[in-house]
């Protein structure tokens, strides 16, 4: 039964996979054929491959799970075939859009083509698709090695969840992978708990003299109940989710129903949820949103850029953890976000309008044309100019001992430093103006939306597809600004007046326009953008925006040549 | 959850009096009022026969807490004390005594003290808690052993009367 839904859900994987390169037709054909057999009922129920753009081939999928996968149930009894044909319908019932997470999601809609990495954004695998194919991985290593469930858990977890590597690392020392994860050896893996006896010996953790009820993991290290308990719930605790038998030396882990078996409910709920979060943590298919209060994990096996989108439509970089950054690399963003948040640009400025008190070191900047200073900290006077005592001048508004060469150095440094901060401001400002449009058309977008579905109420003959498009339009031109601000960024890193620089300043100068001309038109009322030909205009300044997005990440991908 | 470390810890000092390890002595501390501070423990380790710590006793205080057995005892030799593994403040790295790494509730005091007494003559120069030690035995095997004889080395009764 478990077999069948799960094999039915391989199926719906394959059907959702439309464009695989020729080499895996074949073998994915064949898979195709095999499932049929086992699983009869899914005709009519094809998900809609409209909204799945494009696939990178999967690895073929392992050939000892191929071959140990016999063919059981296909001479099983009739009636559980039937029952079979219920649960399929039942799982392809599933809405598409949850569908949608497990395929591959071009987040263009593949309204503008483009062969770009850097260009797209990849949605994949959800909370709930992630749960799903824990639980199945689970239950495939469990069948398949004949273990229970939450043996198969600690196997998976040895080896961060790459099932198709336990399996052919099992296949190959059976032994080597049980000691590995902590379990033991398979044959007696299914009496993973001795029955509790009762006996009169003393138990080794409290000392305590029998009778008590003892229990065992399959190590036969036995200890009393009460002591179990208190172990695993302080372990619990603790976040602690590889828990060792408390014997000395003894390696084997504690499997998550006897968790379940000995420790009150609170306390194993609380385990397996750090279970399921160790899922993401361990696994290299999955990652945790980096959003602030998100929490969410979304997959990365599926998606061939580095930008993911998590569920909440959070997109971030699975390198660096920051926000979606194309242009930029990562490396420009982590230099670009320190130099922002440290005080290195204050420094520049600093020692490009202020001068130090020669005396205290209070950094002391110039409030009137008068070059007699008088540190307001420790009183000091000096000259602005030279920096020396102000009563070794004779002449109060001339500096005689002036040095023409220690101040050339000195202003050359200044005008450097000036230079650089100009520099650094010139791009900074650009990309925070960037951001705060974002932010402010996002608003924008939310109330026009919400007019706009105001307005539909009012007049019911509207079509949603008459209003919705203002949405889409602004999901677009935000994703223009993200780019937009880190252009510069990329751009603070290009070294100025190199042709590569000339061509993106071009392609970043198009995209600009582009944005700002779509900017205002969605900023217009909402009585005007319900016009037919605004809506139009929309429309086709969003797929121009795109185009020009598309364009400079791909231009930037290919090395900006010319 | 109610601690059983006091019930453990007579029991444990019940099965100590009944079986001991030779010349070893581990008893609750005895406060000044002669009442005895049951998770603090006043021990005295025997350098091991043929080791170069052979002859000395070494006095450990073991400090239990009230989460003890989930929670290992803190193990100290005196401040300053001459092995790779002690730190400055006499504190032990030991494997067992960590509760991270080898921790196990069941470890009998009996245990921990022979896993003491075993560290002195086995030094884990892989993870040193002090920078002398460490370099002599890195440095000088020989100078190592001789200061080891020097400082460690010390009679039973200079240290306190059992």
């Amino acid at each position: 039964m478990q077999r069948l839904t799960r094999s039915s859900a391989r199926q719906r994987e394959e059907e959702t996979r439309p464009s695989l390169p020729s080499t895996n037709q074949n073998s994915s054909k064949r898979r195709k054929q095999s499932t049929e057999n086992t699983v009869t009922a899914t005709g009519n129920d094809q998900v809609s491959s409209d909204k799945v753009a494009k696939r990178t081939p999967e690895e073929p999928s392992n050939p000892t799970t191929a071959g140990t996968k016999p063919s059981a149930s296909n001479s099983s009894q009739q009636p559980e075939q039937v029952q079979n044909q219920e649960s399929d319908v039942e799982i392809s019932e599933i809405p598409e859009s949850d569908v949608s997470y497990f395929g591959y999601c071009s987040d263009d809609g593949g309204e503008v083509q483009s062969n770009s990495k850097v260009a797209t954004e990849t949605s994949c695998m959800d909370e709930q698709a992630r749960r799903r194919q824990q639980q199945e991985d689970t239950e495939e290593v469990a069948e398949l090695l004949g273990v229970e469930n939450s043996v198969a858990t600690l196997l998976l977890r040895s080896v961060a969840w790459n099932k198709e590597d336990l399996l052919s690392r099992y296949m190959e020392d059976a032994e080597k992978v049980c000691a590995a994860a902590g379990v033991a050896n398979p044959a007696a893996v299914s009496l993973a708990m001795l029955s509790a006896q009762v006996s009169d010996r003393e138990c080794s953790i409290c000392r305590l003299d029998g009778p008590l009820a003892f229990s065992a993991l399959s190590c036969g290290h036995s200890y009393c109940d009460c002591c179990w308990k208190r172990f695993l719930s302080l372990k619990v605790e603790e976040g602690e989710t590889r828990i060792v038998c408390p014997e000395p030396s003894c390696s084997l882990q504690v499997p998550e129903n006897i968790v379940r078996q000995l420790c009150d409910r609170e306390t194993f709920e609380k385990y397996s949820a750090y279970v399921e979060n160790a899922f993401v943590d361990e696994s290299k298919t999955c990652v945790w949103c980096p959003y602030p209060n998100c929490g969410l994990s979304v997959g990365t096996t599926d998606s061939s850029s580095k930008f993911i989108i998590c569920a909440q439509r959070h997109s971030f970089c699975v390198e660096c953890r920051s926000e979606a950054h194309a242009p930029a690399q990562c490396d420009q963003v982590i230099e670009w976000l320190k130099k922002c948040d440290d005080d290195s640009e204050t420094f520049n400025w600093l020692s490009a309008n202020t001068q130090d008190c020669p005396k205290c070191q209070s950094t002391i900047e110039k409030n009137g044309g008068c070059n007699h200073m008088t540190c307001r900290k420790c009183k000091h006077e000096f000259c602005w100019v030279c920096l020396g005592l102000w009563q070794s001048h004779t002449d109060y508004y001339s500096c005689n001992r002036f040095d023409p060469d220690k101040v050339k150095a000195s202003e050359d440094g200044k005008a450097k430093s000036r230079a650089a901060l100009d520099r650094y401001l010139h791009y900074y400002h650009r990309y925070m103006n960037h951001e705060r449009s974002r932010k402010l058309e996002e608003q924008i977008r939310d109330k026009a939306v919400l007019k706009m579905e105001e307005l539909q109420k009012k007049e019911p003959q509207r079509l949603w597809g008459d209003v919705q498009f203002v949405g889409e339009a602004t999901e677009k031109l935000c994703k223009c600004r993200v780019v937009l601000k880190w252009t510069y960024v990329f751009a603070h890193a290009l070294e100025d007046s190199s042709s590569q620089k000339n061509l993106f300043c071009f392609l970043q100068e198009d995209l600009e326009r582009n944005t700002e001309r779509l900017s205002e038109l969605l900023e217009s009322e909402v009585e005007n953008l319900l016009k037919a030909e605004v809506k139009s205009e929309v429309l086709a300044l969003a797929a121009v925006a795109t185009q020009s997005r598309l364009k400079l990440l791909q231009g930037v991908e290919e090395g900006l040549v010319a | 959850m109610a601690g059983i470390a006091r019930s453990r810890l007579t029991q444990e000092r019940k099965n100590w009096r009944k079986d001991h390890p030779y010349s070893f002595v581990a008893k609750p501390e005895t406060r000044d009022d002669g009442s005895s501070d049951i998770l603090v423990w006043q021990c005295i380790i025997p350098g091991k026969k043929g080791g170069i710590w052979e002859g000395g006793f070494y006095p450990v205080v073991l400090k239990f807490s009230e989460e003890y057995p989930e929670k290992p005892p803190q193990a100290n030799f005196p401040q300053h004390f001459f092995h790779p593994n002690v730190y400055p403040s006499g504190k032990i790295c030991l494997s067992i005594l960590n509760e991270e790494k080898g921790w196990r509730p069941s470890l009998s005091v009996k245990q921990i003290l022979q896993g003491i007494q075993d560290l002195l003559d086995n030094p884990n120069n892989g993870d040193p808690a002090q920078e002398k030690a460490y370099h002599l035995l890195l440095n000088s095997k020989a100078q190592y052993e001789l200061t080891v004889k020097k400082e460690g080395l010390l009679p039973k009764d200079s240290w306190y009367t059992t």
